[in-house]
């Protein structure tokens, strides 16, 4: 037989055989860097230095990188480290699938979107007790939420629909049985109680941001526009009332046919010409001409217009995105009107929409208006002619402008940015109530024409369309990703109904699977590429109030900074703090991957430098110095990459907007850091000032006591010396010592006393009422033997006083007796007729 | 780290076990039994760590507690006499994906199966192993046991036992490779559920000398024990065994040791003033002879087979 050395036994039990074989089958499971090994830390390996030639020529190799990328560079299977968490994607839990509220459902909760776990939480909270353990349905609120976003497959349901097989899996699942199950069931029956009936439930997708504009337009606008069909309506009523009222007054009403067609019952027995005759005219007034025209006028203008309350909002896309048949525009906006417009059409097309729209609402609200004053007989026409005569829609309340539907434009970020930017600019200042959804498609790195060149200057200063919506002021901004669907809703439900313009800044990732998508959105993010915040434009408030920028990561500094346990180089388990930089963002995309070269562990010298601290030094510290940042190997060794002077600028450029940001939200402002290290000079120079006075006080005070001192010393040594009288300096010492010890000794009786009180209060509470001390239950089954019913377990299998009446007052004092640990406390009998009580009383006496 | 929510979901377990889950016939223990407390606070722990019963087993060997196994819904093995430890030591050393508990007496572990106690401690295999002494043999109906207190009547003392106790924390301290020690009592669940709690989550040999009452052979010991709530000094330090305040207070007296600290533990364990519960000793780094174990896990018949020729091919001539 052949020799197989990998087989021999004496190879098994090598030392660390086991450690190594472990981790190979783990490596065969996943490759995939960061998972499935979680018990093994990220290293670094042990530095093998390099002769003085080779590093020489290794160090050039780099500096010449670093100027000139080099297309040649591999990146290989690195990543940056902080990505790695992504890679095992389905063990991390996300906001999603999210709740949010559809037509029937809209303003019906305290949100109208929500992700799931805190939709779950929540019901649970409204039925479980305070203060009660967690139930098996509270410990698995994670599991629900995995479950449905498996079911979900990465499509939107309906909530009650999917919300029900979720459950039902769930309860498949957990085959909860014994005494857990009664509370399950119940728990399960109360939730689904509290759940809402109706919504949609959407997983994350690239489609997420269209799908929340959409929810956000059903929320922000459908319950007014309700509201107002419905007092429309009601109006409707009141003046065809009124008209019909009218009616009835003229002589039209007393024709005999007409009293005959109202009268049908009695039809036979009444003689109705003579009955048209016998009636008198109207004694009441009737309606003036001019009034009954106004309020047909009006009702006309209802049945004319009211259709128009029916569209939820104008939707206007821009072609390129039309076309895109990734995007399923008619199912994704269902109850609104879709057009298209031409590229850099976009702003005169909104701005055209929303003047027909205006045409089409502004006489329904004045008709509301008039209607309303004619009902209450309010209506002056020399005030009010004049007033609805010049009457437009800037005229129109806050409240009513939010019952319209929106007029919307769709269009992709480049686009707004090339053609279209000074009438969309034209547009905002106008003041026109248009809201804009800007979708960033691609990743901000131009890859040039052929996808991987790259010229040095591509990579920084891309205009800000967010940054130039800022600056019209009176418009709201937003910017926001799918991974924060939350605050992407929040600001869009916010925007749409305020009577300003608003331009929603999104990021779309197309073209990526949903893992992908994730990652690359949240790295945009953390990266500081695609920062989220809002402005909210309402002039007159004070500028700072309308800035947040606090739905980032880690706000206040420049990079998100977290600290990974690793194995550092002589194999000691440290910490290494890291930085998450646009760097690391770009090391993301495969096109860009020449602008990063790993570093042999042996050039890691001091010119070597983290990439954070190149971007915080002066010029002169950084010459000679190439910046550098940690990557991760799928066998979690990590490694030092170099970034290229290209990257490095983009780095300076996305911390210069994200500086702006901060900034302007209050977050180490410029003067506000100023101000405060010129009061902080001068307190501390006041403060100088006067501990040096206090010094030269205390000194010269000093001074004098001392020369005072020295002379009744002297005097007094004078003294004695020619007295001999030393009785004088003794009797001094000892003046003041004798009394302090009393304060000592009354302490500890009063505490005594104090504490002799307690046991007699327990006393007296401990008797009458029969107990157990339930934690202390050793679970021997010896009371519940004697009586079943009387004594029971809990869900610990810890004995309780169940029912102190189903048994007797001897069954509860043998239990007493029996219980090895002494925990059961008869109390007083409860049946006085009880026989031998008086023995039992005795008896039960010891352990009450 | 990227706008992720920290309660990141790992590993669930595919269904949920109750306590009736881990419950299996009736305990045929004596009433009053320190056992049953056990048994209970171990069921509790199962339920509480959702183990998943085929993947746990648990291993005795002969005497009242050693009827353990019978009562858990998992994998058992009730082995031989003072057998636990090499069954328990060949269970894990296999398969290292199981949960491995040993239940042991004090004539199981303390007497006949002391040689394999003194290895096992030096192995330090991942395993949570609980010591029932109630110092008496009470199966075989009343005999002195190695951990019996001098003066001890039995059946086969009747003058009083004559030779001083042995003594498991201290001479568990004592053994190489010792990595966690703690004592508690049967008749304080509280305590014991967290002492046995920290025994498991403690990776290598967890050792739990549970105090354990015998209410039908030592009875007149139980009432003293028991009734005698002074006689309990709680350990506490920030790294050692903690109990909710509420039960915390109603311990008179206690004192602060710190749990890596191996001589004062060994000092302490020689006190008799009190019945110290909590945790003696803990060393998380202390080698683990399983580690080495599981090398050809996987390996095939064919592969062990050629192994095996090669082996013999050596001594061919």
């Amino acid at each position: 037989m052949a020799k197989n050395k990998a087989t021999e036994f004496s190879r098994f039990f090598k030392e660390n055989a086991a450690t190594s074989e472990l981790l190979d089958r783990d490596k065969e499971t996943d490759s995939t860097p960061g998972i499935s090994k979680a018990n093994q830390l990220p290293k670094i390996d042990v530095q093998k230095p390099l002769e003085d030639d080779d590093l020489k020529r290794e160090w050039n190799k780099l500096r010449n990188f670093f100027r000139n990328s080099n297309a040649h560079a591999q990146l290989g299977n690195l990543t940056p480290v902080l990505t790695s968490p992504y890679f095992a994607q389905s063990q991390v839990s996300t906001d999603f699938p999210l709740w949010v509220a559809d037509e029937e459902s809209a303003g019906q909760r305290e949100s109208d979107c929500i992700s799931l776990s805190d939709l779950l939480n929540h019901c649970i909270s409204t039925f479980g007790k305070e203060n009660e353990e967690p139930s098996i349905l509270s410990n698995n609120v994670v599991r629900i939420v995995n479950i449905a976003n498996g079911l979900l497959e990465g499509n939107p349901r309906h909530f009650a629909g999917a919300i029900a097989e979720v459950l039902s899996q769930l309860e498949t699942t957990l085959d909860v049985t014994g005494d857990d199950e009664f509370a399950f069931n119940n728990d399960l029956a109360e939730l689904r109680k509290a759940l809402p009936t109706s919504g949609v439930l959407l997983p994350y997708s690239n489609m997420l941001p269209f799908q929340i504009l959409e929810a956000s337009i059903i929320s922000s606008s459908l319950p007014a526009r309700k509201d107002l069909a419905k007092s429309i309506t009601k109006l409707t009523g009141q003046l065809n009332n009124m008209v019909l009222l009218e009616t009835s007054k003229s002589g039209d009403s007393k024709n005999p046919d007409k009293l005959k067609s109202s009268m049908d019952v009695v039809q036979d027995r009444v003689n109705f010409d003579e009955l048209s005759t016998l009636l008198p005219d109207s004694a009441s007034q009737s309606l003036a001409e001019e009034r009954l025209t106004r309020i047909n006028n009006v009702l006309s203008t209802f049945t004319k217009h009211i259709d128009t309350l029916n569209t939820n909002a104008f939707i206007h896309l821009d072609e390129i995105l039309s076309k895109d048949s990734s995007y399923n525009w008619k199912g994704l906006f269902e109850g609104s009107s879709i057009e298209t417009f031409k590229a850099g059409k976009g702003s005169d097309t909104v701005q055209q929409s929303f003047n027909e729209s205006a045409e089409l609402l502004t006489p329904l609200f004045i008709a509301k208006r008039i209607a309303e004053l004619e009902i209450c007989d309010a209506y002056r026409a020399a005030v009010h002619d004049d007033y609805f005569e010049n009457f437009d829609w800037q005229n129109l309340h806050k409240d009513e402008l939010a019952a319209c539907p929106p007029v919307i434009m769709i269009a992709d970020d480049l686009e707004l940015l090339d053609d279209e930017l000074s009438r969309l600019s034209a547009l905002f200042t106008r003041g026109y109530p248009i809201n804009v959804l800007a979708v960033k498609r691609k990743t901000q790195i131009n890859h040039g024409d052929n996808g991987l060149e790259l010229k040095t200057n591509e990579f920084h200063s891309h205009a800000e369309l967010g940054a130039l919506a800022i600056l019209h002021r009176n418009v709201y901004v937003s910017q926001s990703t799918a991974v924060s669907p939350i605050a992407m809703f929040n600001s869009i439900a916010d925007a749409l109904p305020l009577p300003l313009p608003g331009l929603h800044y999104v990021l779309s990732a197309t073209g990526l699977s949903e893992k992908e998508s994730y990652l690359w959105t949240s790295a945009a993010v953390e990266g500081r590429e695609f920062s989220g915040f809002t402005y909210k434009g309402m002039l007159g408030t004070p500028w700072g109030s309308r800035f947040n920028i606090l739905n980032n990561p880690q706000p206040e500094c420049e990079w998100p900074e977290h600290s990974i346990d690793i194995t550092n180089e002589t194999g000691e388990n440290s910490t290494l703090n890291l930085h998450f930089t646009f760097a690391d963002f770009v090391a993301l995309d495969p096109h860009c991957h020449h602008h990063f070269m790993p570093v042999p562990n042996g050039c890691w010298t001091d010119d070597l430098i983290a990439l954070t601290s190149y971007l915080a030094n002066d010029e002169n510290e950084n010459i000679g110095k190439v910046p550098y940042t940690w990557m991760m190997d799928s066998t979690n060794t990590l490694v030092k990459v170099a970034v290229s002077w290209t990257v490095v600028q983009a780095c300076f450029d996305r911390l210069d907007y994200w500086k702006f940001l901060q900034e302007n939200s209050g977050i180490n402002n410029y003067h506000v850091t100023n101000a405060l290290k010129e009061a902080e000079e001068r307190i501390q120079n006041e403060f100088n000032v006067e501990i040096s006075n206090l010094k030269d006080q205390h000194a010269s005070e000093l001074q004098a006591v001392r020369d005072e001192e020295a002379g009744q010393t002297m005097e007094k040594l004078a003294s004695i010396l020619l007295d001999l009288d030393t009785t004088s300096v003794i009797a001094t010492s000892n003046s003041s010592a004798p009394t302090a010890p009393s304060i000592e000794t009354s302490e500890p009786e009063q505490v005594q006393e104090e504490k002799s009180e307690e046991p007699a209060q327990e006393e007296s509470l401990s008797t009458s009422e029969p107990w157990i001390e339930t934690p202390l239950c050793t679970s021997c089954n010896e009371c519940l033997d004697i009586n079943g019913a009387m004594f029971k377990y809990n869900k610990d299998k810890m004995a309780y006083l169940a029912d102190a009446k189903a048994g007797t007052f001897a069954q509860l004092v043998e239990a007493a007796e029996l219980c090895p640990v002494s925990i059961i406390h008869p109390g007083d009998p409860l049946n006085p007729n009880e026989t031998d009580l008086d023995d039992l009383i005795a008896r039960a006496e010891k352990f009450n | 780290m990227f706008g992720l929510k920290p309660d990141v979901a790992l590993d669930l377990p595919t269904r949920y076990y109750s306590l009736e889950g881990y419950e299996k016939g009736v305990a045929r223990w004596c009433p009053g039994c320190g056992d049953h407390a056990v048994l209970t606070n171990m069921q509790k722990l199962l339920r509480e760590k959702q183990l998943d019963p085929a993947k746990t087993v648990f291993v005795s060997g002969i005497g009242c507690s050693s009827r353990f196994p019978h009562y858990m819904n998992t994998y058992g093995f009730h082995g031989l006499h003072g057998r636990a430890f090499p069954i328990a030591c060949g269970t894990k050393f296999r398969r290292p994906d199981l949960d491995v508990f040993v239940v042991t007496g004090d004539g199981d572990c303390c007497s006949i199966g002391a040689g394999a106690w003194v290895h096992a401690i030096r192995y330090n295999m991942n395993m949570t192993v609980l010591l029932l002494n109630n110092e008496i043999y009470g199966l075989t109906k009343k005999q002195a046991s190695p951990t019996s207190r001098l003066g001890t009547v039995s059946n086969t003392t009747p003058d009083g036992s004559i030779l001083p106790p042995i003594n498991p924390v201290q001479t568990t301290l004592g053994v190489a490779n010792a990595s966690f020690v703690a004592q508690t009592v049967d008749w304080q669940p509280g305590h014991m559920y967290e002492t046995i709690k920290a025994a498991y989550e403690h990776k290598g040999f967890s050792f739990v000398h549970i105090i354990q009452r015998c209410p039908i052979f030592q009875s007149g010991l139980v009432d003293e024990l028991v009734s005698n709530r002074d006689a309990i000094r709680y350990m506490h330090h920030e790294n050692g065994i903690t109990v909710d305040d509420e039960l915390a207070k109603t311990y008179k007296a206690d004192i602060h040791h710190n749990p890596t600290d191996l001589e004062a533990a060994l000092a302490l364990s020689l006190k008799n003033e009190f019945i110290d519960i909590g945790l003696f000793y803990q060393n998380k780094n202390a080698p683990c002879y399983d580690d080495y174990g599981a090398s050809n896990i996987g390996f095939s018949v064919e592969q062990k087979m050629e192994a095996l020729e090669n082996e013999l091919d050596k001594y061919s001539i």
